[in-house]
């Protein structure tokens, strides 16, 4: 349930595309459109199934483009095949969502969203220990018993990207990103197993 | 896969929209009463709405969906972080803007 193509004011020209199932988009856009609230952005809703082959198809044939060329720049080129062509960098946000695939899934999905991006591009990823995901896979976990399946886990998200081609940078644990953002008070050591993981496209 | 019905989800909650899905609108809707509410989500409580309680201003099923994980409060704490890292995350994408756009060489394209 994102709500940031509604909350940030965003540079004109921005794009926010959204993928998930059709009755998640379906409640979420009747609510919104119900309250008059507008997005502040070119909000495209995609209802795809990421871990199958053509989803990043599904985003172009939407008019996600990696690679922009603008007017000024496609006119020089008959000129001078030596300029360049300009590129927009893509922030792909993978907010609890890893959990819920297979690995290979993720990295289906990782590999997919890299090989489309432009450089500069960045993969924001919210991942779990493989230890918490045990927890949750008990049978008598109240996880299981509502039928929510958690698959994957990881303690080391920053070589999970990395196995995905993305270049890592910062991997935050949860303890350690409320210390960043001086709110140790967020902080529940009942909760920990969460990282958060930044990959870079160079 | 169509998702079956739970006690943690509401009738008035079409089929098919996760529970968890609607335990993170509540929990970024129950963040604004944390000290110093770390970021605003007006719409978390639209979104969550068939599961609020006006006169009470609660959520009577975040007990339920906080056993999942662990208490109310830890549950709301940690979505609370992970929303302003992303939130953050987008902050930096938005005054990054142009910087993020870049040229490569046609030869890239064409060679």
């Amino acid at each position: 349930m994102d709500t940031r193509a509604f909350r940030f004011n965003y540079a004109e020209g921005s794009h926010y595309y959204e993928v998930d199932f059709p009755a998640v988009l379906d409640y979420k856009n009747s609510v919104l459109e119900k309250a008059g609230v507008q997005p502040k952005c070119a909000r495209h809703c995609l209802t795809a199934d990421v871990t199958q082959k053509g989803w990043i198809e599904r985003l172009k044939e939407n008019g996600f483009n990696p690679q922009e060329v603008t007017l000024y720049v496609h006119y020089l080129f008959f000129f001078s095949p030596s300029l360049p062509l300009l590129c927009v960098a893509s922030r792909w946000f993978l907010e609890g969502l890893t959990m819920y695939l297979e690995e290979k899934e993720n990295k289906f999905v990782l590999s997919e969203a890299l090989e489309s991006s432009a450089v500069g591009s960045r993969a924001l990823v919210l991942t779990i220990t493989a230890e918490k995901v045990a927890e949750y896979r008990k049978p008598d976990s109240l996880f299981m018993t509502h039928n929510i399946e958690m698959k994957y886990g990881t303690s080391d998200p920053g070589a999970f990207i990395s196995s995905c081609g993305w270049t890592v940078g910062e991997v935050l644990n949860y303890q350690e990103t409320c210390a960043r953002f001086n709110r140790q008070d967020l902080f529940d050591p009942d909760r920990t197993g969460m990282h958060f993981a930044l990959g870079h496209k160079k | 896969m169509e998702q079956e019905r739970t006690p943690l989800t509401h009738p008035e909650v079409p089929k098919g929209v996760g529970g968890t899905a609607l335990f993170v609108a509540i929990a970024r809707d129950e963040a604004r009463k944390l000290p110093h509410p770390p970021f605003s989500d007006p719409y978390a409580r639209l979104l969550a709405a068939p599961l609020y309680d006006a006169k009470t201003d609660t959520y009577p099923l975040l007990n339920n969906i906080a056993s999942l994980v662990g208490t109310p409060l830890g549950f709301v704490t940690s979505t609370a972080i992970r929303t302003m890292w992303y939130d953050h995350q987008v902050n930096i994408a938005i005054q990054q803007g142009n910087q993020d756009q870049h040229f490569r060489p046609i030869s890239d394209f064409f060679f």
